[in-house]
Order: C-alpha cells, then sequence, then structure tokens
C-alpha cells in the first residue's frame, strides 16, 4: 500500500503540512508553537539592502518605494505613485545580485536578502542607452518648449548622458497637437513618459488628476475625460495608439 | 533528451518542410535529408536555427546536434525551431534588413528599447542597404544593439543583437 508506507516514512512532513493547514484556516491549535503561529500569521518585512543600506520594508514594497524611503534616487518617467505601473520607460533599471538581467526598479518588489545597486557602471550604461532612444526621436525645440528648465529629460541628460548624438536619420515627425481632454493638448513629439496611457486606462479621476500635475501647470488643474481620451487615440492612431490600453 | 521536436524547414531547400525529427539529430542532415538539399544545388551560406529572433549560425557551425544545450554551447538558440536555409546567393544585409523591418513593424511599442531601437537598426540598415552608408555605422549598430540586449521585456528586440556579428564580413564590401 503506497499511502502507508509513505505516512509511515516521513510521518514528520505529514504531520507538519496537517498542522500549516490547521493553522492557516486560523483554528486555535494548541499543540502549534509560538514561532510557527508568527511566521504564518504576521506580515514578513523583507530587508533589503540598497547601495550597501540595510532597510526592511513592508511585504510587496517595490526597490523604487524602498529607495526613496532610503533618500536614493533612481530616475523614472514612467513610474507615478498615483498610477498603476507600466514598466516601459526603462530608465529605473537596477541592478540585483543573482539575478542575470538589470530589472526596472517600479515593477520588481523586494524579497528578503536582496541586494541592489543603483549606482554600478552597468547601470549607468544601461540608463544612458535607454535615455538616448527616448532623445532620437524628441523634437529639439527646448527653446520653445514650456517644460525646459524643469524638464526630466534634460536634467537626466546633464546626469547620465552627455553623449554626442548618433542619431544620423531623420527624426519620426508626430501630431504636435493632439486634443485628449477641455484643458490639455497633447504634444505626442514631445510625450516620452506614457504616464498619460495609464492615466487615460485608470479609472478614477483622481489618479489622472494626480498624473497630469507634474506635466501640467497646477494653477490649471486638468481634468481629463478618460472615455474620450481612449476613443481619440483609437480613431486617430499615432505614437500612443501603439499601446496596448488594457480596458476596454 | 529523448523524443523528437518538430521542425519547420524552410528558405533555400528542394522541398520545404514541416518535420518531426529526433532530438539531437545533426543540423546538416535537417535539410541535406529531410529537405532534400539546397535548391539549385549551391553552396549553403547561413542557416538560422530557431526562428528569426536567434543567433545565426554560417556555414562552418552546423555540425551541430539540434537540442538546447549543444546550440546554446555555439551561441545560438533552438527557439521555436523555425529553421531558416540560406545559399551562397543570399545577401546578408538584406536579409538582416527584412528581419529588422519585421521586428520595427511588429513591435507593441511598450518599452522603450525596443520600441525606439528597432526603429533605429531597421533605418540604419537600410541606408546601408541603398549604399549610403558611413564607415561608423557598424560600430552605432553594434551600439544600439548592446543598449537594447536585456533592457527590454520583449523577446522582439533580442534577435537584433543575435544576427549582428554575422554582418561584420559583408557590409564594408557595401559602405
Amino acid at each position: 500500500m503506497p499511502v502507508r508506507s509513505y505516512i509511515q516514512k516521513f510521518r514528520h512532513e505529514f504531520e507538519y503540512h496537517v498542522q500549516a493547514q490547521v493553522l492557516r484556516r486560523g483554528s486555535c491549535c494548541t499543540s502549534a508553537s509560538p514561532g510557527m503561529r508568527l511566521r504564518l500569521f504576521i506580515d514578513t518585512m523583507p530587508t533589503v539592502t540598497i547601495n550597501q543600506k540595510p532597510i526592511a520594508v513592508p511585504d510587496g514594497t517595490t526597490i523604487i518605494q524602498a529607495a526613496e524611503q532610503l533618500s536614493i534616487e533612481i530616475p523614472r518617467y514612467c513610474y507615478h505613485p498615483g498610477l498603476s505601473v507600466a514598466g516601459s520607460c526603462r530608465m529605473c533599471l537596477v541592478e540585483i545580485e543573482k539575478m542575470p538581467k538589470l530589472q526596472p526598479a517600479c515593477n520588481t518588489r523586494v524579497t528578503e536578502g536582496m541586494v541592489v545597486t543603483t549606482n554600478s557602471p552597468k547601470v549607468k550604461e544601461a540608463v544612458s542607452g535607454v535615455l538616448e532612444f527616448l532623445l532620437i526621436n524628441h523634437p529639439l525645440d527646448c527653446p520653445v518648449c514650456d517644460q525646459a528648465g524643469e524638464c526630466y529629460l534634460q536634467e537626466y541628460y546633464m546626469k547620465f548622458g552627455l553623449y554626442d548624438s548618433r542619431m544620423n536619420e531623420n527624426k519620426i515627425k508626430r501630431h504636435k497637437a493632439e486634443p485628449i481632454g477641455p484643458h490639455v493638448i497633447l504634444d505626442t513629439e514631445r510625450c516620452v513618459c506614457a504616464r498619460v496611457v495609464c492615466a487615460l486606462s485608470a479609472k478614477s479621476r483622481k489618479a489622472t488628476r494626480l498624473a497630469f500635475s507634474t506635466a501640467a501647470d497646477s494653477r490649471n488643474p486638468v481634468v481629463a475625460r478618460p472615455s474620450t481620451g481612449q476613443q481619440l487615440f483609437r480613431q486617430r492612431g499615432g505614437y500612443l495608439s501603439r499601446w496596448r490600453l488594457d480596458r476596454p | 533528451m529523448v523524443g523528437t521536436r518538430l521542425f519547420c524547414v524552410s528558405g533555400h531547400v528542394k522541398t520545404r518542410a514541416l518535420t518531426s525529427c529526433p532530438w539531437a539529430s545533426l543540423c546538416d542532415r535537417l535539410f541535406t535529408t529531410t529537405a532534400g538539399g539546397i535548391k539549385d544545388d549551391r553552396k549553403l551560406k547561413a542557416v538560422i536555427p530557431g526562428g528569426s529572433s536567434v543567433p545565426i549560425l554560417t556555414a562552418d557551425e552546423i555540425d551541430v546536434k539540434m537540442d538546447f544545450d549543444s546550440v546554446a554551447a555555439i551561441g545560438s538558440l533552438l527557439g521555436s525551431g523555425g529553421v531558416v536555409v540560406m545559399n551562397e546567393d543570399t545577401c546578408m544585409v538584406k536579409a538582416l534588413l527584412r528581419i529588422s523591418k519585421f521586428y520595427a513593424h511588429e513591435s507593441c511599442g511598450q518599452c522603450t528599447p525596443c520600441r525606439e531601437g528597432t526603429t533605429w537598426l531597421k533605418k540604419t540598415l537600410q541606408r546601408v542597404y541603398d549604399g549610403d552608408a558611413r564607415r561608423e555605422d557598424l560600430d552605432h549598430l553594434l551600439g544600439i544593439a548592446f543598449n537594447m540586449m536585456g533592457n527590454h521585456d520583449l523577446r522582439a528586440c533580442r534577435c537584433r543583437c543575435h544576427a549582428r556579428p554575422q554582418l561584420y564580413p559583408e557590409v564594408p564590401a557595401r559602405v
């Protein structure tokens, strides 16, 4: 009889298994040790090391949030705390020990004992490369751009870029004025962060407002109508419609 | 590994075939016996062992067993088993350009390196193919491919990087 032999030979394993299940259901089990109950019932606080600085954060925190608590700046474009994580701009790549490839910090949750480096030459090279990709089709009209001076493209270029342009091809031309709401016009050539896509596909107005508050003037609060914007993108095509909008 | 695996042999072969071959059968056996050999009895130039997104093999390298480990050991991938055979008349720049066009068109546009990089590679390769290349273009192509490698979310852009070094012998002729 296989059942008999299995249980006879591995009795302790079966017992542990059953006990854990009973505990998980929450019923009182006097025989369980307090330590075991702790492990099963209390949320864990994984300790992560970012640039040699350790920090314990609640389970489910992403690397970018943990780094913020340590005042370590990780460059980002598409990440915004008020929006869902897109993980698309690839500016927040970090090096994680025992992982062969660089990972986006906005989309990777911390685990116990994780060792993260954000300032290694490998990361800097990758960030510089991504920035180059973002800038190859970006118009060079900074002198007439309202955002110039407070522009993360400019800021990160001075920090991570400082290369000579290798782009010998013609830049892609796109719509300069895409109306996406009563008070918002989207310049699809200048737009890089794709937050607008997240905002338009998000349900809440709060998220939308949050997303635009970084880009638009705070004195003229922006309320984009998600449904209108989505329809516009679908009908007219263009840069952002290359994105798949998840919500119908 | 035991059993068989499906391979789709296409390109310059006498009979294009979808065949089920035993694991670790030799790569050249695939198209000399199964697909009837090279079309018009030309010489072999290159083989893509696993679909357009994997590194290409030259004619010297095809003495390889078709299983994951052996193909990986010589720097390519088995992928989906879409074997593409190219004869000596194939222009590798054109072949790469065709593949680049496909991936530039098919990129979903989510991640920056793939979205921007595939188009950039396509444009540069088109220029190289049209005979308007510059000396530094090859280094740029390699540089772009290096930056795309590993920084993307999608398989699509990985291929670009792989196909590149094979291009070297041919491109100077076009510069």
